[in-house]
């Protein structure tokens, strides 16, 4: 069975991106708009991984991942953010996020980082 | 067509965005966040296509506009602006960017900005492409005038030197050469005049339709040979014609065959070893109302990519300053007779181009071909 991911990302031009591009390298993807969406959909459960943006409005990513690491350890998260916020996704990596996604990124790079925190889509 | 693209912009989710999209339309994509990493990539990646944000950190995107027209003057600058900010467009514009984008931009959009500054960029190159065959075409026929203007000089000089005890028959042979000499910086300059005519013709995208009027091959070929004989004799190469005395007359664009021929044989003489030749032969093929033509070479024949880029803007010159465009000129002006051509070529052995020429233009009128 494919594995399932969860996008979160407040915009809506990269949510897509990410949506289409995970899709078609076989993962089943849902989508969240904002950080409280996704912990929502956290605390549903059935996911094997996150692809979280570190900069949103609202509930912020940092926020997102503290709270899934502590009610879901085992989670696969990885941080999508921009060169300029390079050391708070270190910061994001020590607070147990698996690894970070500089944008912009393209699809091999995507599908690498998927592939290595979340195992292959099948 | 992929086009290598580096984009310029500092904000990460436009950033994807536009990569995303490029890559979907299957260009090379580069990204940079600031103007000081663009210029730095600019000579390793050497982009055909640079997208530029104007509000970049660093250096402002005007100012890498400025540098990249002075440094990479070929290099078509896109322009992404926000919305609402036309004015920044315009003085980008000005400062000689080819087109702008404005944010937040659909794949569509993208798409066909791109393929409007490809076009121009890929006329521009057609243009210089073609200046640069005609400057060639320019200086290989000033050449008799230069050679031309030598002999006149020398043997009036002698003239001179000898005027008191000149013999009348000495006189009258001198007479003749200068006559001759004269006839043929007249002829050359006249086809200097053509060619010149043609630049303009063609950066005004305005070729003329060609005139159709009855043309005898021989006459065609002769007068290349004229033009061209002394080029072939420095290089120790003969010029041939059999058999185009008795072809029929065809109604054609004597010009424009000219410039067929001149092509074809001035394309193959530097490919001749001295004591080659160049022939071109002529046969009728009445029953399908065509004459064919054979220019044939005992050079060095062409390797297949040589032979494949043939008849297309983008032929592969093996020409000192060559820009591979006179086979395209061929192609054109057998086209423009409604004829066919057609190259068989042998390494180490030589090359034949094989034309058929209608007899009759489908247009033309009988009067014409009468007159």
């Amino acid at each position: 069975m494919s594995k399932r991911i969860l996008v979160v990302d407040d915009d809506p031009d990269i949510r897509q991106i990410l949506l289409d591009r995970m899709s078609s390298f076989g993962y089943v993807v849902e989508t969240a708009i904002d950080g409280r969406e996704a912990l929502d959909a956290i605390r549903r459960g059935g996911f094997d991984g996150v692809l979280l943006d570190l900069r949103m409005h609202g509930l912020d990513g940092m926020e997102v991942l503290r709270q899934a690491r502590t009610h879901h350890p085992s989670l696969p998260v990885v941080m999508v953010t921009a060169l300029s916020a390079q050391e708070r996704a270190v910061q994001a990596i020590a607070e147990g996020a698996r690894a970070y996604l500089i944008k912009p990124f393209d699809s091999a790079q995507l599908k690498q980082a998927a592939e290595q925190c979340f195992g292959p889509a099948v | 067509m992929p086009v290598r693209i580096l984009v310029v912009e500092d904000d990460a989710d436009i950033a994807t965005v536009l990569q995303d999209r490029l890559q979907a339309l299957g260009h090379d994509v580069m990204t940079v966040g600031d103007g000081r990493a663009a210029l730095d990539a600019l000579p390793q990646f050497s982009p055909g296509l640079l997208f530029l944000d104007i509000e970049l950190p660093k250096l402002h995107g005007m100012e890498v506009l400025k540098r990249v027209r002075k440094d990479w003057p070929d290099l078509p600058v896109i322009v992404m602006t926000a919305h609402g900010t036309i004015k920044v467009a315009v003085e980008a514009m000005k400062e000689g960017a080819a087109d702008f984008i404005t944010k937040p931009f659909d794949t569509e959009q993208i798409a066909a900005v791109i393929a409007k500054a490809m076009e121009r960029q890929e006329l521009n190159g057609e243009v210089g492409r073609l200046l640069g065959d005609i400057s060639h075409d320019i200086k290989s026929l000033l050449q008799p005038v230069v050679c031309g203007t030598g002999l006149l000089e020398s043997e009036l000089k002698d003239i001179f030197h000898r005027l008191p005890e000149m013999e009348l028959v000495k006189a009258e042979a001198s007479h003749k050469l200068c006559d001759e000499v004269i006839g043929m910086l007249r002829n050359a300059t006249a086809h200097i005049h053509d060619r010149v005519k043609e630049i303009a013709d063609c950066v005004k995208d305005m070729s003329a339709p060609p005139r159709f009027a009855p043309c005898r091959l021989a006459d065609v070929v002769d007068e290349v040979f004229r033009t061209l004989r002394m080029l072939a004799e420095e290089r120790g190469v003969s010029l041939r014609a059999e058999g185009l005395e008795v072809l029929p007359p065809i109604q054609g664009d004597q010009r424009r065959l000219f410039n067929a021929f001149y092509n074809l044989v001035n394309n193959a003489i530097p490919e001749v070893p001295a004591g080659g030749s160049v022939t071109v032969r002529g046969r009728a093929d009445p029953a399908s109302g065509a004459v064919s033509l054979a220019v044939e070479d005992t050079g060095r024949g062409m390797p297949p990519e040589v032979r494949e880029s043939l008849f297309t803007a983008h032929a592969i010159s093996r020409k000192a300053g060559g820009t591979g465009l006179g086979s395209k000129i061929i192609k054109d002006v057998v086209s423009a007779h409604g004829g066919r051509i057609s190259v068989d070529s042998q390494e180490g052995v030589g090359t034949i181009f094989h034309l058929s020429l209608p007899i009759r233009q489908p247009g033309a009128s009988r009067l014409a071909e009468v007159s």
